[in-house]
């Protein structure tokens, strides 16, 4: 992934208070740990239990909805890979859920007919009629989609946003963005970057860059290791090799506690924004932060001068770390580097932009490959 | 005899068992604290006693499926630790999964970087 590319969504999700991003295939252990992560994202934000709940549920309901309209069985991997998308995000008091997944063509017509339904009711009218399907049956002969729209509709209170695109003559994209506030009180519209086109422009670029996972959070100490877990436990359970697994579990450990290390801090917080992408065998993970303006030149150096030691030299500088480095004041952030440039199967990409007299935006990628 | 020591692992640290009297000293599992050297600072207080009178002979059993680079730092310096008394039978086995060229490579480090023995040995 291009260094730029990392900069163009941290723009986006910045004032994000949590974001995820999922572009890939779905299957149940994957849709159930990005609802765990998601759900770890509320935690971190002392949500009301009631809304957790909320949010909780309509998460899990998007994914099944996923599932049921997916009627994909003959879809290739590539054509799956490339069309599966969830996104969870939180700002200003908001949850946004959108999600996109391929339909075949001829169920297009009826689901449209559905959300339509749905969206015309008021709420008591969207109670009554999903008494009258628990009771009488589905509204669809489509194993409870029906259902789970109203469902929907009710519980974010707030008509469904969808959109349909042309896939190919099997196939068509189903969008869909459930909105959920958590203070009644809101009233801010949704701004350009929230609305369901936008995330679909998110998802266009993901899939161009081959990112699979990205996130935009608080990378301080006690939110690294969930993110860890889940991401080894799930999504990364995907690459063949547990070895090769291991090594990039490895680069996202030491890319993660760096952000947590030198971050920037504010308001008690080291934001960050983080990626795993894939392109044929090879994988790339990118981390993106702010640090103080004083740190830049000292950090540069240090990156330029990993990049230009060969593999001898590197593993010479590590053990050197080992034998005698200090690494108790700055908890060892040159070890970590220099650690991962002798896995890495390319040299850093990395830059340092300046947003203000305090801060810069710093990205790197760390890309490796079975060797 | 020093008591014996024994942390339990955690999701993001290792467990270590230090129990002179069994003959067993052991760190296993996984190592990835942030803060490595507050996590290891107990242990290298136990280990500095433990030097002072150690047993006739100390297998140290390394076990670790994964750490992460303030950890690898921290470890190495437990085993200077060790070095202190290696006129004695003192020596680390390092376990790897075959095939685990992280860890394998990880323990060949430690080959070159210590003055006490450190037995390899690949687990199928």
């Amino acid at each position: 992934m291009k260094t730029k590319t990392i900069e163009w969504f941290f723009d986006i999700l910045r004032d994000d208070n949590q974001c995820i991003l999922y572009s890939g295939n779905f299957n149940d252990d994957i849709t159930d740990r990005v609802i765990q992560l998601a759900e770890h994202n509320i935690d971190l934000h002392h949500e009301k239990v009631k809304i957790k709940k909320r949010v909780s549920y309509l998460l899990a309901e998007c994914f099944q909805n996923i599932i049921r309209h997916g009627k994909v069985e003959d879809a290739d991997d590539q054509m799956k890979q490339e069309t599966g998308f969830f996104m969870s995000r939180n700002s200003d008091s908001k949850y946004y859920i959108t999600s996109g997944n391929l339909i075949g063509v001829e169920f297009v017509e009826k689901l449209e007919g559905q959300l339509n339904q749905v969206n015309n009711l008021n709420q008591e009218e969207l109670k009554l009629l999903y008494r009258k399907v628990i009771t009488e049956g589905e509204m669809s002969e489509k194993g409870g989609a029906g259902l789970g729209l109203i469902d929907m509709a009710r519980k974010s209170g707030r008509k469904l946003v969808y959109k349909f695109q042309e896939f190919n003559d099997l196939y068509a994209l189903f969008y869909n963005q459930i909105i959920l506030d958590s203070e009644a009180e809101s009233v801010k519209k949704e701004q350009g970057a929230h609305n369901i086109e936008f995330a679909i422009q998110m998802h266009n670029k993901m899939v161009a860059n081959k990112i699979i996972l990205m996130q935009r959070g608080d990378f301080s100490r006690d939110s690294i290791i969930p993110i860890l877990n889940i991401m080894e436990n799930n999504v990364m359970s995907a690459i063949e090799n547990s070895y090769l697994m291991k090594e990039i579990f490895h680069i996202m450990v030491e890319l993660l506690q760096n952000i947590g290390r030198h971050g920037y801090e504010f308001e008690s917080e080291k934001e960050g924004i983080f990626a795993l992408s894939r392109n044929g065998n090879e994988y790339a993970v990118s981390a993106g932060n702010y640090i103080q303006n004083e740190k830049v030149d000292e950090f540069n150096k240090l990156l330029l001068k990993i990049n230009g030691m060969t593999s001898d030299e590197l593993k010479e500088a590590y053990i050197e770390l080992l034998r005698d480095g200090d690494v108790t004041e700055n908890g060892g952030a040159g070890i970590g580097l220099i650690d991962i440039a002798r896995i890495a199967t390319e040299k850093f990409e990395f830059k340092f932009s300046k947003v203000d007299t305090l801060k810069s935006f710093f990205t790197i990628t760390v890309k490796n490959k079975l060797k | 005899m020093l008591d014996r020591f024994e942390l339990k692992p955690t999701e993001d640290t290792p467990e270590i068992i230090l129990d002179p009297e069994n003959q067993v000293f052991k760190i296993s599992g996984r190592s990835m604290p942030e803060d490595a050297f507050a996590f290891y600072t107990p242990v290298f207080t136990w280990l500095i006693e433990y030097v002072k009178n150690p047993n006739e002979k100390t297998d140290f059993i390394c076990d670790l499926e994964y750490f992460n680079s303030s950890s690898a730092k921290k470890i190495v310096e437990l085993f200077f630790i060790l070095e202190e008394i290696k006129d004695k039978d003192v020596k680390v086995i390092w376990n790897y999964e075959k095939d685990d060229r992280l860890i394998e490579t990880k323990g060949e480090e430690l080959q070159i970087l210590l003055k006490i023995p450190v037995e390899m040995v690949a687990i199928d």
